[in-house]
C-alpha cells in the first residue's frame, strides 16, 4: 500500500474515523455508522451512504477485510475488521492528521 | 463456449455477486436504521423516510462503489472493446486493410518460422533422446574440428564402417543408403524409395513401430531375414491401413520379402523424405546392392550415424575412433579412412548449412521486412485515424476523460485490430505452410496442423511486438495538450500534426519495397537464365522411360530384348514421334572415362588434368529424339553397330579440350589405351550430365552397340506437342511388354531437372510474392496516407479551386510531398540494396547481384504503383465541387 502523504489529510477524515472505529472492535456498516454518531455527537454529519464506498476503498487498500456473519438477532451482515496493514496505516493516519491540525492550529493563530 | 461469450459471463457473475452482497449490504443497514427510527417513535413510514435521508443517494452509492470494484477494469475495457468493434465496422475500409495487413504481416513470418523451426530447430521426429545422436562422416586426414572438411568422404565404404561399428566408441552405430527399389509385379508394380540399413538400425534411433515390429531390435537379431519395413504412408496408400499386412509377403526387386512392421508416418530417420520402405542391409537386399559392397574399399557410398554412449561427448568420440581407425592396419590401397567427423542431428548445432537452410534464412529475413512494411502501415493508419479524430478526442477530454481513459481507449482501438487480425493470421499461416508443403513436396517437415503450439506462440509473440510498435507510435502521436486546439473552429491545419511521422513512415516503406522487388527481380532473373540453359535435350517433349530392374533379375540380353519390345509398342503410338534407347539414365548418371587422346597430340591427355570426362552409350536416333537443339555432323544410326567403324559423338567442351584450333569433326580420337581411332561424326552443344547447372562438364557419347556389355537402360521418346497428357498412355504401352515387369519409370525430362531448378523456381516466385505483398501493402499505405492529407486539405484546395486554380496545379502541389517520400524511399532502398548486394551473390545464377536493369525495372515498378496510389485519391477528392467542400465546413 502506497503510504499516505499530509495531502490526503483531509481527504481521509472519513477513511481516519472508519479505521479508529474498527480498531476498537469488528463492526457492521451500520454500527460503525452509529458509533461514529454517538462519539462526534452528532457533530460530524456524515452521509450515512457514502461510508460504504469509503469501506470499499479501504478494503480493496488491504486496510481492512470483510466476512459476512450473523448478528444478535440473527441477521447477516456484513462484518469489517482492521488488518495488521490498517492498523500501521491507522497511527501513520493519526500521526498525520495531528500534524495537519497543529500545522492549521498554528496558521490560525499568528493570522 | 467461444472466448468472447465466457468472458462475458465471468464478467456478469462477477457483476451480479457484487451487486447483490451491496444491495444485501444496503438493505440491512435501512433495515437497522428504520428500526431504530422506530423504537424511537416514529411511524414505519416516517421511519423509511427519515432513513432514506440519512444514507443519502443510494444509486449514487452504488455508483461510486462500482468504479471502486476491483475487476471493474474488466468492465471499462470490455466497454472500450465494444466501442473500437462498434468503429471498426463503422468503417470497414479501413478495417479491412489493418485487419489484413496484420493478418499477412503475421501469417507470413509464422510461416517463414515454420520453415526455419523445422529446417534448423526440431529433431528428427521419433528418435529417442537426439541430442546423443550424430551424423558421422569418414575423412581421409586427421579430422580437425571446427575446420572446413575439405578431403573429407562424407560416406563411408562398408570395411571402414565396420571397423568403426566393432571399435565400440559408439553405443551403437548403424549405416544406410538410399535407392528407389520396384515394389511388387506387373501392373500393379510401382516404384517407391527405400533406405537399405544395417540391421541396427531401428535400435540405434530407438524408434518405436506403429505396428508389428523391426528387424534388429534385439542386440543379437543381426540378421535380416528378408524382413521389410514400410512406411505409414506407404501402408495407408497401398494396404488400405489394414493391420493384416503384417506377416503378408511382398516382392521388392528380385526378392521376397515378409512384412515386419509399420514406421511411423512422419518417421523421416536422419533424411528429410521419409523413405516408403526399410530394407536390412545383406547380401539379398532385393537386389539393390553393387555385387562386392561388403568387401569393396574404393567406393564410398554408406551414410552412418551413431548413438553415444552415455556421457561421452561426441568430441571425445571423434577422437578415439579417428585414432583407432588410424591405427588400423589396412591393406586396401593408400585412401584409406583415417578420421571421421560427427555433426548433430538438429542443423542448428551443425557448422554445416544445406542450401535449402540458406534460403530459408533468406525468406526469413524477406518476410521480417514484409512485417515491417506492416508495421509501417497499421502505425499509419492508426495516426492518420487518430488525427481524423482528434476533435473527438478533444471532446472526451474537456468533458473529463483522464488521458489515461483517453490511452485506454487509444490502446482498445489497436486491439481491436490485433484480435481478428492475429486468428487471421493463423489461417493464413496455414494456407502458407499448405501452399509450400504443395510446392516443395514435403521435403521440409512443416508443421501440418494449424494450431501448432509453437506457431501459436510465435504468432502470439510477433504480434504483441508489432502492437507494442503501433501502439507506441501511435501514443507518442496523440498529445492531450495539443488536442485541444483542435476544438477550435477552423482549426484544420493545427490537426496535421503527425505529417512528418507519415511520411517517413511512407519512406521506410518504399525503401523496403525496393529492396525486396530488387531481390525478387534478381531471382526471376536467375531462373529465366536457368531455363534458358542449353541441356541439349527439348524438355517438354522428351520422356524417359526405365524399369526398375534389379540385379540378377534381366541378363543383359534379357534387357535388350525388353528394350527393343517397349521402343517397338511405342512407336506404334500416333503421338510418339520418335524413340531411342540409351544406357542407364543418359542425364543423370555417367561412368568416368580416361584417358582419351586427340590423334594430332598423340600426347596422352588424362581427363583428370582438365576435369573429368564422362561416358555415355546411346542408341541410334538419341540426339534426334532428345531434340537436341545445337548439334552439328550426324547422328548415330543403326549402321554404327559392333564391327562397324567405331564413331564417337563430342560435346563442345570435350572437343574443344581435344582440339583447341579447329573442328573435331571427322577427327580421331583414341579412348582408354586402345590404339582405334573413334571417329568424330557429331558435336553437341549444349549438355546435361548428371548436374544440369555444371555446365563445363565434358562428355563423351558411344554408340550403345558398340560398347562392349552395354545394356540398354532407358527408352527416350520424343512426342508429338507436350508430353505430359500421354504419360499415362507411354505407361500402359510399356507395361504391356511383358506380365511379370518390375515397376516401370516414366518422367518427361523437365522433372528431371526440376529439382535441381527448384532453389531457384523457390526463390524467384517466393521472392516474387512476398514483393508483390510489400508493394500491395505498401501501396494501400500510401493511398491512405494521400486520400487523409486530402481531407484534411480539402477546405484549402476549395479556396483554392474556388479562386481559378487548375486542378493539375493543385495535383502537382498535394501529391508531390507523398511522392516526395517515395523517391527519398527508392533512393535510399536502391543504396541499401546495392550495398547488400554482396550477400545476395551466391545464391544468384550468372546474375549479378548489382544489375542496374533489374534495378532499374524495380525503381519503375514501384513508381508506377506510387503514382496510382497517389493520383487515384487526389483525382477522387478534385472531382468533389468547390462549393460542396466548402460548405461542408
Amino acid at each position: 500500500m502506497p503510504a499516505r502523504t499530509a495531502t490526503d489529510a483531509l481527504r481521509g477524515s472519513l477513511d481516519l474515523l472508519v479505521l479508529k472505529t474498527l480498531s476498537l472492535s469488528p463492526m457492521h456498516g451500520w454500527g460503525i455508522s452509529q458509533r461514529l454518531e454517538q462519539i462526534s455527537n452528532g457533530s460530524l454529519d456524515v452521509n450515512q451512504g457514502s461510508l460504504y464506498p469509503a469501506l470499499q476503498r479501504l478494503e480493496t487498500d488491504g486496510l481492512i477485510t470483510s466476512e459476512w456473519g450473523t448478528t444478535d438477532n440473527n441477521r447477516q451482515a456484513r462484518y469489517y475488521r482492521l488488518t495488521a496493514a490498517g492498523r500501521r496505516a491507522l497511527g501513520q493516519e493519526i500521526e498525520s492528521w495531528r500534524r495537519f491540525a497543529a500545522g492549521l492550529e498554528s496558521v490560525l493563530r499568528t493570522s | 463456449m467461444n472466448g468472447h461469450a465466457l468472458l462475458a459471463r465471468l464478467r456478469l457473475l462477477v457483476r451480479r455477486d457484487a451487486e447483490s452482497r451491496m444491495d444485501a449490504e444496503f438493505r440491512f443497514h435501512m433495515e437497522m436504521a428504520m428500526e431504530k427510527h422506530i423504537r424511537e417513535g416514529s411511524s414505519p413510514e416516517e421511519a423509511r423516510r427519515r432513513a432514506a435521508v440519512d444514507f443519502g443517494g443510494a444509486e449514487s452509492h452504488r455508483e461510486s462503489m462500482r468504479d471502486g470494484r476491483s475487476l471493474a477494469w474488466v468492465e471499462s475495457w470490455a466497454r472500450e472493446l465494444r466501442l473500437a468493434g462498434r468503429t471498426l465496422l463503422r468503417y470497414p475500409g479501413f478495417s479491412v486493410v489493418a485487419v489484413a495487413t496484420l493478418a499477412i504481416g503475421i501469417g507470413v513470418n509464422a510461416a517463414m518460422f515454420g520453415l526455419i523451426d523445422a529446417l534448423l530447430f526440431r529433431p528428427p521426429a521419433h528418435v529417442a533422446a537426439p541430442e546423443r545422436v550424430v551424423r558421422v562422416q569418414f575423412t581421409s586426414e586427421d579430422a580437425k574440428r571446427g575446420e572446413n572438411t575439405s578431403g573429407a568422404w562424407y560416406a563411408a565404404n562398408y570395411p571402414a564402417y565396420e571397423d568403426l561399428a566393432r571399435s565400440g566408441v559408439f553405443e551403437s552405430v548403424a549405416g544406410y543408403n538410399d535407392a528407389k527399389v520396384s515394389l511388387g509385379r506387373g501392373a500393379e508394380a510401382q516404384e517407391v524409395s527405400a533406405m537399405i540399413v544395417t540391421p541396427g538400425f531401428f535400435r540405434m534411433l530407438g524408434v518405436r513401430p506403429v505396428q508389428g515390429t523391426f528387424f534388429g531390435m534385439a542386440p543379437g537379431d543381426t540378421v535380416g531375414a528378408n524382413r521389410v519395413v514400410i512406411s505409414e504412408g506407404l501402408w495407408n496408400r497401398q494396404f488400405g491401413g489394414d493391420p493384416q499386412v503384417i506377416g503378408s509377403s511382398v516382392v521388392i526387386g528380385s526378392s521376397s520379402y515378409t512384412v515386419a512392421g509399420i514406421a511411423p508416418g512422419d518417421f523421416t530417420a536422419l533424411q528429410d523424405d521419409a523413405a516408403d520402405v526399410w530394407l536390412p542391409m545383406d547380401e539379398a537386399a532385393g537386389g539393390y546392392m553393387f555385387r562386392d559392397w561388403k568387401t569393396n574399399s574404393g567406393s564410398f557410398w554408406l551414410q552412418a550415424a551413431g548413438r553415444l554412449p552415455p556421457s561421452v561427448t561426441a568430441a571425445s568420440v571423434q577422437d578415439r575412433a579417428s585414432a583407432l581407425l588410424s591405427a588400423m592396419e589396412y591393406d586396401r590401397g593408400e585412401d584409406v579412412p583415417t578420421g571421421i567427423i560427427t555433426s548433430p542431428l538438429v542443423a542448428s548445432r551443425g557448422d554445416q548449412q544445406s542450401r535449402e537452410v540458406k534460403v530459408s534464412l533468406w525468406l526469413a529475413a524477406v518476410a521480417s521486412v514484409v512485417l515491417l512494411i506492416a508495421c509501417a502501415n497499421i502505425a499509419n493508419l492508426m495516426i492518420a485515424r487518430n488525427v481524423a479524430r482528434g476533435r473527438e478526442y478533444a471532446v472526451r477530454l474537456s468533458l473529463g476523460a483522464s488521458h489515461w481513459q483517453l490511452r485506454r481507449h487509444l490502446l482498445a482501438d489497436i486491439v481491436a485490430i490485433a484480435i481478428p487480425g492475429m486468428t487471421a493470421a493463423i489461417l493464413v499461416d496455414y494456407l502458407i505452410r499448405r501452399a509450400m508443403r504443395a510446392f516443395i513436396e514435403a521435403e521440409v517437415p512443416l508443421p501440418a496442423d494449424m494450431f501448432d503450439a509453437r506457431m501459436l506462440a510465435f504468432i502470439g509473440v510477433g504480434g504483441a511486438i508489432t502492437l507494442l510498435f503501433v501502439a507506441a507510435v501511435s501514443l507518442s502521436q496523440v498529445r492531450p495538450g495539443r488536442l485541444v486546439s483542435a476544438l477550435m473552429p477552423r482549426a484544420a491545419d493545427s490537426r496535421r500534426g503527425g505529417r512528418w511521422v507519415r511520411h517517413s513512415l511512407v519512406t521506410v516503406q518504399s525503401a523496403l519495397c525496393v529492396a525486396l522487388l530488387f531481390s525478387a527481380g534478381l531471382f526471376a532473373k536467375s531462373l529465366s537464365r536457368v531455363l534458358a540453359l542449353d541441356l541439349g535435350v527439348d524438355m517438354d517433349r522428351t520422356v524417359q522411360v526405365s524399369f526398375n530392374v534389379a540385379r540378377g533379375l534381366r541378363t543383359n540380353a534379357e534387357l535388350q530384348v525388353l528394350y527393343d519390345e517397349a521402343m517397338a509398342r511405342v512407336q506404334q503410338l500416333p503421338v510418339v514421334e520418335r524413340a531411342a534407347i540409351a544406357s542407364a539414365y543418359p542425364f543423370q548418371s555417367g561412368s568416368g572415362v580416361g584417358p582419351f587422346t586427340a590423334e594430332r597430340t598423340e600426347e596422352e591427355l588424362w581427363a583428370g588434368a582438365g576435369g573429368s570426362g564422362f561416358v555415355s552409350s546411346v542408341g541410334a536416333g538419341f540426339f534426334e529424339t532428345v531434340g537436341a537443339a545445337t548439334f552439328t555432323g550426324r547422328d548415330f544410326t543403326d549402321a554404327d553397330r559392333a564391327g562397324a567403324p567405331l564413331v564417337v559423338i563430342l560435346n563442345t567442351n570435350m572437343a574443344r579440350k581435344l582440339f583447341p584450333g579447329g573442328n573435331a569433326l571427322g577427327q580421331c580420337i583414341f579412348l582408354y589405351e586402345t590404339r582405334e581411332c573413334h571417329r568424330v561424326v557429331g558435336i553437341l552443344g549444349g549438355t546435361w550430365k548428371l548436374r544440369a547447372l555444371m555446365r563445363d562438364q565434358m562428355t563423351v557419347y558411344l554408340p550403345l552397340a558398340q560398347t562392349a556389355q552395354g545394356a540398354p537402360g532407358s527408352l527416350l521418346i520424343r512426342t508429338r506437342g507436350d508430353s505430359r497428357p500421354h504419360l499415362a498412355q507411354l505407361r500402359t504401352t510399356v507395361q504391356s511388354v511383358a506380365s511379370d515387369l518390375p515397376a516401370v519409370n516414366v518422367s518427361r525430362a523437365s522433372d528431371l531437372v526440376a529439382n535441381e531448378f527448384r532453389p531457384w523456381r523457390l526463390g524467384a516466385s517466393l521472392f516474387g510474392g512476398f514483393a508483390m505483398v510489400a508493394l500491395v501493402i505498401a501501396a494501400v499505405g500510401l493511398y491512405g496516407v494521400v486520400a487523409f492529407t486530402m481531407t484534411l486539405r480539402m477546405r484549402e484546395i476549395g479556396v483554392r479551386m474556388a479562386l481559378g486554380a487548375r486542378a493539375a496545379h493543385i495535383m502537382r502541389t498535394v501529391a508531390g510531398s507523398g511522392l516526395a517520400a517515395v523517391v527519398v524511399g527508392l533512393v535510399l532502398g536502391s543504396v541499401g540494396s546495392l550495398l547488400a548486394s554482396r550477400w545476395m551473390g551466391d545464391v544468384l545464377y550468372e546474375t549479378s547481384p548489382r544489375d542496374p536493369v533489374v534495378l532499374g525495372q524495380t525503381s519503375l515498378v514501384l513508381l508506377a504503383v506510387a503514382v496510382i496510389a497517389v493520383a487515384v485519391p487526389v483525382a477522387r477528392a478534385l472531382r468533389l465541387p468547390p462549393s460542396d467542400v466548402l460548405r461542408s465546413e
